[in-house]
């Protein structure tokens, strides 16, 4: 019981952090995409402007 | 304080950013690379006193009336954001070029302070400069620096900061307003300062060089075979081995079997136990076993973008890529697009015309990404071991579909591009170990980033959905479950392209979010470990003929990318009805295609029919008369 | 027109030199009278030569595009190799690869 406990909890806190980055990195824009971009910069430029 | 680093494309200024800043942005050996501004801190060990400043690149501009997108980039953020302090990069490869830009910096009246790069050039070539004229008759500072070896980096920090205190800046006079005038000037400043001893106009080891790699009819073989190199030592090689070992045996036997007798000796309720091996294990660990394969490859990318290669391939696709209406410049997005989708489709901030630079952005996601290998890597190792050749044709493919695609668009849509093409040639040069290796353990660290994070929680929900049936009950019967239930809603349109069932559905839809995604989730579904799910008899082959293997890797291709890259296309296509026309064709070829293979290629390997025939008929025939209808509609715009 | 008048010229000179063997100062006074008299675009030019730019047409962003690389009246430009049906060029100290179209809305002579 205690290690069904244990390990359970241990889940939790893992899957808790990664959702929290993942969403976090949907919220500023940032690149999740790990492949190339590096997860610095934000991928999607929203203010480009338009030229002729 | 905001300095802003501005000059000539490829002169080095985020090579200087990233040596001052401590970061490790894209760098590349072609114009164009920087499309983006980007942001960041200054090191410790630069900084004066305590302030923090604050480094912005910006995009590289031969003067201040902008051509490209990128160039308006800088043009506005130099006119419009006014940063407290310009580092003017004059690229010392080409001082007479750079200054003309420097001129033009020089009147905004912001402080500025002019870093001389590529030093060592000038040396090697034996040109000499009279410093101290130069910073006479410009009347700005002027540091020598080396930014791939940070040499002089300390000092240009140092005058950069002197500079904003002791503003008091003279212009220089230009007199009169036309380019023609301000042309002048900056050749009578150039014979001021600087002493030429090279002819630039003799032929060099580039140009020879040149000759044969960029060979009419050379060139193409050359290309081929440079590619091919690359990916097959990523996937074939090196990579594919190391990858392999992961795979199989790491996440494969160790992994789930010590962690299954750990837990069966500690007694952990079966659920807990499934969660988190075949769950998250199983899930995370399909796709981490990738790692080293995306290593080399992006080891290898770096190397090629380095070397100075990519713009000699631009001109020898410029011939072909006329034919479809686009130019030599629209290859480069899509090698780019070879590692991510994302920074490829941003490349093609660089081509003029926004036509072009539309189509070359709904083409650059046919080429396979990265994220995408570990779906073609899994599906050739169960399904096409024996036959080697079908990892490297889905590459041949995507460049026939693009030029089939690129045809079609041309028809389909009624524009008239017609820039001309204009490409610079830097010289060649020894690509950097030190920086492919920067760059290689960087995207190390995103991938790894990605794979614990939205990848995990992915597969976590795959689990959960898979495992528990709508009334939150466990099912014995994976039909039954959430998943089995969303999956099923789209399942049938996915017939007659040879997916049965919902397991493809549901992975396709997690596919959206990253395309690693569709190897974790049937990992998951299948509950399988990894040597299971590589196994040539796994549990693969009971969704699957090689036939429709086959289509699925090609299906995979061509359907719209990752939602984070399809962001990316929506910032650059501009609006949301081009966008639903990108994806919308996007996802047309991937579909009919898939469709054309299942069904045909059925019907030659078993000689029956496949599941779905007639949908399949009545689709073709549907979307044939659509492109006709299109076509014609178009043709009648174009008249009138 | 201008294309025989070219033709004409090189011919001229080539036969000078072969029968009489002149000196190089005179071959190039002949070429600098001869390029006065006709301008060529740079798709016509020969490989391996220096030119001096006599006029760019084209579209007003595409003229300011390549005057901010040198490329403009009076400037030199050095026709370096012609690779995959696009020229390389040199103009100040850096190559470019232009297309036939771009080529030929350059003037020299």
């Amino acid at each position: 019981m205690l290690a069904n406990i244990i390990v359970g909890f241990i889940l939790l806190v893992v899957i808790g952090v990664a959702s929290y980055k993942s969403y976090q990195d949907m919220k500023n824009n940032k690149c999740s995409c790990g492949s190339s971009c590096s997860d610095k910069s934000k991928c999607h430029k929203k203010d480009i402007v338009k030229f002729k | 304080m905001k300095i802003a680093i501005a000059g000539n494309p490829n002169s080095g200024k985020t090579t200087l950013f990233n040596a001052i800043t401590g970061k490790t942005e894209f760098v590349g050996n072609w114009p164009g690379v920087t499309v983006d501004k980007k942001e960041a801190d200054i090191k410790k060990k630069y900084r004066l006193l305590d302030e923090s400043i604050r480094i912005v690149d910006l995009p590289g501009a031969y003067s201040i009336s902008p051509f490209t997108g990128e160039e308006v980039i800088t043009r506005d953020y130099v006119t419009d954001e006014k940063p407290d302090v310009i580092i003017n990069i004059v690229d010392g490869a080409n001082l007479s070029r750079s200054l003309f830009f420097t001129t033009q910096l020089l009147e905004l009246n912001i402080p500025m302070v002019i870093a001389l790069n590529k030093k060592d050039i000038i040396e090697r070539r034996k040109d000499e400069i009279d410093m101290k004229a130069f910073e006479r008759v410009l009347k700005c500072p002027v540091i020598e620096t080396v930014a791939t070896s940070n040499v002089g980096l300390k000092e240009l920090i140092q005058q950069a900061i002197k500079v904003k205190e002791n503003h008091k800046q003279d212009k220089i006079e230009v007199s009169g307003d036309s380019d023609i005038d301000r042309q002048k000037v900056v050749d009578q400043l150039v014979s001021q300062i600087f002493i030429k001893k090279s002819d630039s106009s003799q032929i060099r080891i580039s140009d020879r060089v040149d000759r044969i790699v960029a060979h009419k009819w050379l060139g193409i073989p050359i290309f081929f075979l440079i590619m091919w190199a690359v990916f097959s030592f990523s996937i074939n090689g090196l990579g594919g081995f190391l990858s392999g070992y992961l795979n199989d045996t790491f996440f494969g036997e160790l992994v789930p079997n010590f962690l299954n007798t750990t837990f069966e000796a500690w007694n952990l309720h079966p659920l807990l136990q499934a969660l988190v091996v075949d769950g998250v294990i199983g899930g995370v660990g399909a796709v981490l076993g990738f790692l080293p394969l995306i290593m080399v490859l992006f080891f290898c990318l770096a190397l090629l973008e380095d070397s100075g290669y990519m713009s000699r391939i631009a001109v020898v696709m410029d011939r072909f890529f006329k034919k479809i209406g686009l130019s030599g410049k629209s290859i480069i997005p899509m090698i780019v697009g070879s590692g991510c989708a994302i920074p490829g489709v941003m490349a093609t901030r660089t081509i003029e015309d926004i036509n072009e630079r539309r189509m070359t952005t709904i083409l650059t996601p046919f080429v396979p990404c990265g994220a995408k290998l570990p779906i073609i890597t899994l599906f050739t190792a169960v399904f096409f071991s024996e036959y080697t050749w079908v990892g490297p044709s889905m590459y041949v493919i995507a460049i026939a579909m693009i030029i089939v695609g690129g045809l079609l668009l041309k028809k389909i849509f009624v524009w008239e591009g017609n820039t001309g093409f204009i490409l610079e040639l830097p010289d060649y040069k020894v690509p950097s170990l030190r920086h492919a290796t920067i760059q290689m353990f960087d995207k190390a660290k995103s991938f790894i980033k990605k794979a614990t994070t939205i990848i995990l929680v992915c597969n976590t929900l795959v689990w959960f959905a898979q495992t528990y049936s709508f009334g939150f009950q466990t099912v014995e019967d994976q039909s039954l479950s959430i998943l089995a239930g969303i999956g099923g809603i789209i399942a049938p349109l996915l017939i007659p392209i040879g997916l049965v069932g919902w397991q493809m559905a549901a992975a396709t839809i997690t596919g959206f979010i990253a395309k690693e995604n569709v190897v974790g989730t049937l990992a998951v579904i299948l509950l399988a470990s990894d040597e299971l799910l590589y196994a040539v008899d796994g549990p693969l082959q009971s969704l699957f003929t090689p036939v429709t293997a086959f289509a699925f890797l090609v299906f995979n291709l061509f359907t719209p990318p990752c939602f984070a890259a399809i962001g990316a296309m929506n910032a650059e296509l501009g609006s949301k009805k081009w966008l639903a026309k990108a994806l919308g064709f996007q996802l047309g070829i991937g579909y009919m295609l898939a469709l054309l293979i299942t069904q045909i290629g059925t019907l030659i390997y078993t000689g029956s029919p496949a599941q779905g025939f007639v949908p399949a008929i009545i689709i073709t025939v549907f979307v044939t008369g659509l492109v006709v209808y299109l076509i014609k509609t178009a043709d009648k715009k174009r008249v009138t | 027109m201008s294309d025989f008048f070219l033709f004409l010229g090189q011919f001229f000179v080539i036969i000078l030199t072969k029968c009489y063997e002149y000196d190089n100062l005179y071959q190039e006074v002949m070429i600098i009278i001869i390029r006065k008299v006709v301008r060529m675009p740079l798709n016509k030019a020969k490989l391996g030569q220096t030119f001096q730019v006599e006029k760019v047409e084209g579209k007003d962003k595409i003229k300011k595009f390549l005057f901010s690389l040198g490329c403009f009246e009076g400037e030199q430009i050095t026709v370096i190799s012609k690779l995959a049906g696009n020229y390389i060029v040199n103009i100040k100290d850096s190559r470019y690869a232009i297309d036939e179209k771009m080529a030929k809305s350059i003037l020299l002579y």
